[in-house]
């Protein structure tokens, strides 16, 4: 039995599953479509190709943080780059999560809205969640990843039996033909997915505080990664089977749709896209919570304070104003691309850029050439 | 040391403290059931349930009788638009039903409540259907409420003014609606249909619906993929559909034929043999009865489908496009007309023979349908699907000419039948 009274250590595949719903969160339902319109038939090729793509950058910062075992990004980052390169790099990484949070509670607020409580404005929604959101990264390490690991099994069973569901109005032909004109959709789709796999960059955070003397942390990321895939997967074939490409298309929230599109004759259970969006509040929230712990965790080791929270209630008000300053469709748009370009150059430009210059500096250190 | 304190070594503790978290993991899941709610919940009498909506031109669809100053007081002044749709709404009467008279029914523009019935109809007209149901407001003390909509009839003149698209775009975009909302097309008017009250005094909406469900058992009736999210796809995907014909005539609502779209342009109806030769070719039958002539021509075999693999193909061969139909079909004899005559139906050799008949019938309205398809231009033999997904680069290369090719494309179709079992009695 795990010991609860640890609070600021984590055993190998509690990371595991911290990282797991770090990932799996409030992109998930708008996956399709991002991806459809650019991938077609061959989404899931995409995400499979995505799979790899972020587990390699979850890798190399797994790698990064292996090169320093006791520090964190904010310790090593400025030693390593110097102290304002150095915190470039951090102030590129909150500035990701928190964008990303924004994003996040604005596209919830605005769906629960429309689906259901129609007549509340987004910005109540947004209060309401922000309030627990706070509550719970107001808590320590310990407890925020035992709520992590009780809504994410929840709500993760929740929805995927929900969305199994859509099965009934499958159809295999809407996936082909297997063929495409537009291969470089595939490779778009890819690299245009990273909301659904972002933040494994947590790891840059806490991997000193992950107990590495049992387990393999590797596994347990590999792992993480492939539920993500796994989900994706099944999100996006049961969407594009039900609904083909075009339909996908067409829909603001495909995913629900697919789920609102099953009869189940004889059962008074109906209208099944309520439930998923139940099933998607406990989902986002510890997603959500995780973001937020970890961005006041970074404010407070870069301004040398002791705890956390101050930092999370100072940035309540940000996030709320941010959230709701991020109005319209088109500006909704432009942070999503932002969020995925700002992302993909932390993971794939800042980050291996950074392991590289520390390797070669560990490897000159070791040979004596400073 | 474990949680609450106590000492971990001491297994009585442990088990005290395990009771005590499963209590308060329970009393979590307790709260939270009890203490979900909303503030602006609104209670079950204090809605309208609207089950059906039956959309005519703005002139049709009145209420028998109806003055100027009626159809004027019912509608409602425009900004924009013109007066092009009169919508018509069958709500569920709640608690009174059968009761005519009452405060609702004297709400009702057509109330077929007085009739025993447990819903009544409010209409109005104008452009935007989210304006005249929102506006409709005005003649009901309670909001109008979607969610349980069952049905939504269309006439051919409602339909033939602008397409369809432009009669389901709110269907379509609004969150309330159901996906699986039946569609039917009717040549007359529709409003009448939902006024209709069915013999067994259940609300129309629902018998409306309920009638598309037994299409399993009914090769005549097209049920299958025809619901408002089948439509849906097919519009995005610029196919062309069939949407069920229904017609009432003299009090009898039936469903019969379906009506063609080109897209989402209305091109006419086709009868149920064409239905059932397009549920064949489309492997959308789940059951049938298929009756051919007997040994003389006076007799009559109803042959009963229980089971069959139905394999579309599309070949390309040079410049040549073809199709090909293969039917396993699998059932039993269900009953023998012999007019005059007592005959039985055990002989092997008259079973064989009506195996062969029965396929070669199948055969026939297969053709049919498909030739009367073809003849109208209308591609619901799902031929163009089949092509893309089979031969993208041919499809690739014809998709922009298919409407001319389409009418030309051959079939060629196999069926096999046989007989399982000739019933209870032989």
């Amino acid at each position: 039995m795990a010991n609860l009274e640890v609070k600021n250590k984590m055993s190998v595949a509690q990371f595991g599953v911290l990282v797991t719903a770090a990932m799996f969160g409030g992109q998930i339902i708008g996956l399709p479509i991002t991806l459809v319109p650019q991938a077609e038939q061959f989404a899931w090729v995409s995400v499979i190709l995505g799979g790899g793509v972020f587990f390699t950058a979850a890798w190399i910062m797994m790698k990064l943080g292996e090169l320093y075992p006791d520090r964190d990004f904010t310790v090593y980052l400025p030693e390593l780059l110097g102290k304002w390169p150095g915190l470039a790099v951090i102030g590129v990484f909150i500035s990701l999560f928190l964008m990303v949070t924004w994003l996040n509670f604005n596209q919830f607020s605005k769906a629960v809205a429309f689906f259901m409580f129609d007549r509340t404005p987004s910005d109540v929604i947004v209060m309401g969640m922000l309030g627990v959101v706070v509550y719970c990264a107001l808590q320590d390490l310990g407890t925020i990843i035992r709520v992590a690991e009780f809504t994410f099994i929840v709500s993760a069973l929740m929805m995927g039996t929900i969305w199994v569901l859509g099965i009934f109005n499958f159809q295999p032909e809407n996936l082909m033909p297997f063929w495409t004109d537009k291969p470089l959709g595939i490779l778009q789709g890819t690299i245009s997915i990273w909301g659904v796999y972002g933040g494994y960059e947590i790891i840059l955070l806490l991997f000193p505080l992950i107990d590495r003397t049992k387990g393999n942390l590797t596994l347990a990321l590999a792992a993480a990664i492939a539920f993500v895939v796994v989900t994706s997967i099944v999100i996006v074939v049961l969407t594009v089977g039900v609904l083909t490409v075009e339909g996908v298309k067409s829909e603001s929230y495909p995913t629900l749709v697919v789920v609102r599109s099953v009869e189940l004759p004889g059962t008074f259970i109906e209208r099944l896209e309520n439930y998923l969006l139940v099933a998607w509040i406990p989902s986002v929230f510890k997603t959500l919570a995780i973001f937020v712990y970890v961005i006041s965790q970074t404010m407070t080791k870069i301004w040398g304070f002791a705890d956390h929270r101050p930092w999370v209630l100072a940035l309540t008000p940000v996030i709320f104003v941010g959230t709701t300053v991020i109005d319209g469709l088109e500006l909704v748009k432009l942070v999503d691309k932002a969020v995925t370009w700002l992302g993909l150059a932390l993971s794939w430009g800042i980050m291996p850029l950074v392991y590289f210059w520390a390797k070669r500096r560990k490897r000159g250190v070791a040979s004596g050439g400073g | 040391m474990s949680i609450f304190g106590l000492s971990g070594a001491n297994g009585e503790w442990r088990q005290v403290g395990g009771k005590i978290r499963l209590s308060g993991i329970l009393l979590v899941v307790l709260i939270s059931i009890f203490i979900g709610g909303c503030w602006d919940r609104r209670e079950l009498q204090d809605r309208n349930f609207v089950l059906a909506v039956a959309i005519d031109t703005a002139d049709a669809g009145e209420k028998p009788g109806q003055s100027q100053a009626a159809k004027q007081t019912e509608t409602f002044v425009q900004p924009h638009g013109d007066k092009r749709y009169r919508v018509s709404l069958q709500i569920l009467r709640l608690g009174q039903s059968g009761r005519g008279g009452d405060g609702d029914s004297q709400q009702a523009g057509g109330d077929s409540g007085k009739n025993g019935g447990k819903t009544y109809v409010l209409s109005n007209t104008g452009q935007s259907l989210f304006e005249i149901v929102r506006d409709t407001l005005g003649q009901s003390s309670k909001s109008l409420y979607f969610e349980h909509i069952q049905a939504i009839i269309i006439s051919e003149a409602a339909v033939r003014q602008a397409g369809l698209k432009p009669i389901l775009d709110l269907f379509l975009r609004d969150a309330e609606m159901r996906w699986r909302i039946k569609m039917f097309i009717t040549p007359g008017e529709a409003r009448p249909i939902i006024e209709y009250v069915p013999p067994t005094k259940e609300a129309g909406g629902i018998y409306l619906a309920n009638i598309l469900r037994n299409h399993p058992k009914n090769i005549h009736v097209a049920g299958a993929r025809t619901d408002l999210g089948n439509i849906s796809v097919m519009l995005s995907n610029k196919q062309d559909m069939a949407i069920p014909r229904l017609e009432m005539t003299n009090n009898i609502v039936k469903s019969n034929g379906v009506a063609l779209f080109k897209k989402d342009k209305f091109v006419g109806y086709v009868d149920e043999q064409v239905v059932a030769g397009a549920k064949y070719l489309r492997a959308a039958e789940k059951s049938a009865i298929i009756t051919v002539p007997g040994d003389s021509p006076d007799e009559v075999v109803a042959f009963e489908l229980f089971l069959h693999d139905t394999r579309l193909e599309a070949h390309v061969d040079g410049d040549t496009i073809y199709f090909t139909l293969d039917i396993n079909m699998w059932g039993n004899l269900g009953e023998y007309q012999t007019p005059g005559k007592v005959k039985g139906a055990g002989d092997p050799a008259f079973v064989r023979r009506i195996e062969v008949k029965t396929a070669e019938e199948v055969k026939r309205i297969v053709l049919y349908g498909k030739d009367t398809c073809q003849s109208m231009g209308v591609d619901i033999l799902t031929f163009s699907s089949k092509l893309k997904t089979d031969h993208p680069k041919t499809w690739a290369k014809v998709k922009d000419h298919w409407d001319e090719l389409f009418p030309y494309i051959p079939l060629v179709v196999s069926v096999n039948v046989v007989i399982n079992q000739l019933g209870e009695h032989k």
